[in-house]
């Protein structure tokens, strides 16, 4: 440490360094990857679309093709997209929040506390006599709330058991998401076929049989959570050196906390309403980005919003074009890539 | 304008931390905390930067009642400077220390880079900067918690209000080097209108650059004032009860503490 008197006074101009400006040629980089995979998850399908060639003038779509691009194969990519990003964002802010690697919307139980939220509402909606066109909008109202509940309860008990008890969170989880098992089974077991989607679709998920009229208010949820949460990236940092040492920095705990937890929520209730769960996103997304440009919020969340949307597009892609014309729960082919990762994860964890 | 606290009592569980305890940091000194392990060094220091709250008494910020300060006004006009923190992720050394600037392009980017690298470079830890923060040894993690502290009340040049710096002793991960190097530092940084508050356990660190010294005995003040005044081995070993040696060594001039 050198003895010099610090004034701080004198500043000369210094050229940015190259890779201050890495995380943002990083983000135009994502961005390009999101775009590819979109054009390619409109194009291929049941009905193959020459979108590029449309696009460019060269080749018109017959009435169907139009219908199908319209109908189906737009609000379905716009929707997975949405989703993933919802999942990943909600996956690196809860990592950032319980300071836990290991924290992710499925495993810790948030995502299955929207779906028997959103489970209930349609069970026992119907005696609350809500009109049809409010529908779309009580489904995931109501799986926000139970998103809600969960993540502001799982707070309370990390709070009180220790935050560095970096298992414990996951042992939480199990426990939310068999209680939340119970009532999803139980209810899809009760309701008859005509009132509630399949158990599957509740375990899985899936982005079929969505049209633009469920796709609009989760889309437009979504980006209010995405509002809600990326203003927090700095105090998401401070909060990394430990509640009291945030504080010391002028982080107030309580907005933040309530900020992130009610971004969460809305991020997970949202997806999960229109798509059911949909596992590993929200873990896998946020460490693959870390491990490509580092670690602070600033970066991670739009990065992880940006990876999640095209890792669930093309996952979806996935699901509906590898078994045609049947269709694959997409939440298995995520969880095929992100349960080796969270095994791989765990064994990292515990070493450290 | 100084940060002081007057006839402050902190009780926890029924245990009474502090007594009517009267501090005063003046911005330009550094007083250091001197202590037996559960005298309410900590406590202190905690209150003093806002923590806890306390049961009776009264702290005042330049002037200003802390409890009367919101978080970010208190953070712009004081650092603390704690324990080494355990993080979850691979933030960098220069990630850590960034965190302590709050004004974000207030200044422009380029005045925050070259405040971080300055601090950077005069902690030593320019070479360390791209390191990861949990990488690095509990002294080394200890410097980068005191560069963040010090990268938070860098004088900006719309502010050239006084400022202070409350350090838990920022030496115990140390060798005698860093550490002796780590207090010439934070007396450098009183030239700059800061007021330093430090909790050391090496009687002779305090003795040797603190301008006035507070000792603690059980919530209680055993003595305050400057070095040649409290740190006597009367005083020193009655609190501490055991045996103190304190000499002033001609060749060095100055007073040395042994325990």
């Amino acid at each position: 440490m050198s003895a010099e008197i610090s004034t701080g006074a004198a500043v000369e101009p210094r050229p940015r360094s190259w890779h201050a400006s890495l995380p943002n040629q990083r983000l135009l980089l994502y961005s390009g990857l999101l775009i590819a995979i979109t054009l390619i998850a409109i194009s291929a399908g049941a009905v193959e679309l020459n979108i590029p060639g449309f696009l460019l003038g060269t080749v018109d779509l017959s009435g169907l093709q139009r219908a199908v691009l319209l109908e189906l194969r737009l609000p379905r990519v716009l929707l997975a997209g949405s989703v993933g990003a919802a999942l990943a964002i909600a996956g690196a802010c809860l990592q950032g929040l319980f300071r836990n690697p290991l924290a992710e919307p499925q495993l810790i139980g948030v995502s299955s506390g929207a779906a028997l939220g959103a489970i209930s509402m349609i069970v026992f909606g119907n005696q609350l006599s809500i009109p049809d066109y409010l529908m779309p909008y009580s489904l995931p109202l109501a799986a926000i709330i139970g998103a809600l509940i969960v993540t502001s309860g799982l707070y309370v008990l990390a709070c009180r058991h220790g935050q560095r008890n970096v298992v414990g969170l996951l042992l939480l989880g199990i426990a939310v998401n068999a209680m939340s098992g119970v009532g999803i089974g139980l209810f899809t077991w009760v309701a008859n076929d005509g009132e509630l989607r399949s158990l599957t679709f509740w375990t899985m998920g899936s982005f079929g049989g969505n049209r633009w009229n469920t796709v609009i208010p989760a889309v437009a949820l979504i980006g209010v959570a995405l509002a809600i949460v990326l203003p927090t990236a700095r105090q998401l940092d401070r909060l990394q050196l430990g509640e009291l040492e945030a504080e010391r920095l002028g982080v107030c705990l309580r907005s933040l906390k309530r900020r992130v937890i009610f971004g969460v929520a809305v991020a997970v209730g949202a997806g999960v309403a229109v798509a059911g769960t949909i596992g590993f996103v929200g873990l896998v997304v946020p460490h693959i980005a870390r491990m490509l440009a580092g670690v602070r919020h600033h970066y991670l969340l739009p990065a992880s919003a940006l990876l999640g949307a095209s890792l669930t597009i093309g996952a979806d892609l996935g699901a509906r074009t590898l078994v045609i014309p049947a269709e694959m729960p997409v939440g298995l082919i995520t969880s095929a890539i992100g349960a080796p990762f969270f095994f791989w994860l765990i064994l990292r964890v515990r070493s450290a | 304008m100084s940060l002081l606290a007057r006839n402050l009592c902190v009780r926890r569980s029924g245990r009474l931390l502090l007594a009517d305890v009267d501090v005063e940091v003046q911005p330009g000194e550094v007083l250091a905390v001197v202590g037996p392990n559960g005298a309410g060094k900590s406590t202190l220091l905690g209150a003093l930067a806002g923590d806890l709250p306390v049961d009776s008494g009264w702290i005042e910020m330049a002037g200003q009642n802390l409890q009367q300060i919101s978080l970010q006004q208190r953070a712009a006009r004081r650092a603390v400077v704690g324990p080494p923190p355990q993080m979850a992720f691979d933030y960098t050394v220069a990630d850590v220390v960034s965190m302590g600037w709050l004004h974000g392009d207030r200044f422009g980017s380029a005045f925050a880079a070259d405040a971080l690298n300055r601090v950077l470079q005069r902690c030593e830890l320019g070479a360390l900067q791209q390191r990861i923060f949990m990488s690095l040894s509990s002294g080394e993690r200890q410097r980068v918690q005191f560069a963040a502290g010090w990268l938070q009340i860098w004088p900006t040049p719309d502010d050239q209000a006084p400022r202070w710096l409350l350090l838990d002793e920022p030496t115990a991960n140390l060798d005698v080097a860093h550490a002796r190097q780590m207090l010439q530092l934070l007396r450098n940084l009183t030239a700059d209108h800061t007021g330093v508050l430090v909790v050391l356990h090496d009687l002779d660190l305090a003795t040797r650059f603190a301008d006035r010294v507070l000792l603690l005995e059980s919530g209680r003040i055993a003595g305050v004032g400057t070095p040649d005044a409290v740190m006597t081995p009367e005083r020193l070993s009655a609190v501490y009860g055991a045996p103190v040696h304190v000499e002033y060594l001609p060749a060095l001039n100055r007073l040395v503490v042994i325990a």
